[in-house]
């Protein structure tokens, strides 16, 4: 387990070293799209991958409200991460939210802060299973340029 | 906190596509589970999410290119 908070962490936070902002020698169109740079003779690692995937999962609950951040990914075969970070409107304080979904034999656990942990069912089984069934269709699209495949649909899951 | 936002209550729409055949998890295969369609889903989606970094990061480092940017 230490090993799966530490990939969370490296996922969420970032390990690579803080660099200066480089917005001020783009050429003022780059800065302003605020597109990627393009590194021609640089490896994907499978954190970036992860991370686009993440900008893709973000965006399937809606629009992330102004001064929130939202990540939702698959980590691994068997474990699904939402994270939420907002600045509280009262206290100013920054806060946040990790819910880990792991997928067990005997189903989806949903394991919270605070050692709070449920099998998920009902109607969140279903939002969950549709989340994910999107984000894969999407990822594959948008990020990896290919059709989605499909398993076995579930009566649940169409609308 | 935007409650809407949480995946307990949020509506998504959700458009079924086409079935293709693809086999479960061996190790995964509980017939007496509630949740057994749903995890052997889960499963085989997480698993195609996989082999679809895997074969990008495979592409990448076969050109020696950052396929995304």
């Amino acid at each position: 387990m230490p090993n799966l908070l530490k990939k969370v962490m490296n996922l969420l936070i970032g390990t690579e070293p803080i660099v200066t902002d480089m917005s001020t020698h783009l050429p003022k169109t780059a800065a302003k799209t605020q597109k990627p740079l393009k590194r021609p003779f640089k490896k994907m690692t499978e954190r970036e991958l992860i991370q686009l995937e993440s900008d893709i999962g973000a965006q399937l609950f809606g629009s992330v409200p102004k001064g929130h951040r939202r990540e939702f990914f698959n980590l691994d075969l068997s474990t699904w991460i939402w994270y939420d970070e907002w600045i509280d409107a009262t206290t100013g304080q920054r806060m946040n939210m990790t819910i880990r979904y792991e997928v067990h034999e005997n189903g989806i656990l949903k394991v919270q802060e605070g050692a709070r942990y449920n099998f998920i069912e009902g109607r969140e089984l279903e939002n969950f299973m549709a989340a994910i069934h999107l984000y894969y269709e999407r990822v594959a699209r948008e990020l990896y340029n290919t059709e989605p495949h499909h398993s076995h649909p579930l009566q649940a899951h169409t609308v | 906190m935007d409650q809407a936002s949480n995946i307990d209550t949020v509506q998504i729409g959700y458009e079924e596509t086409a079935y293709t055949s693809e086999q479960p998890l061996d190790s995964h295969t509980l017939e007496s589970s509630p949740a057994h369609a749903e995890v052997q889903d889960a499963l085989l989606l997480a698993n195609m999410l996989k082999r679809l970094r895997e074969q990008k990061l495979d592409d990448s480092t076969a050109r020696g290119l950052q396929p995304y940017a």
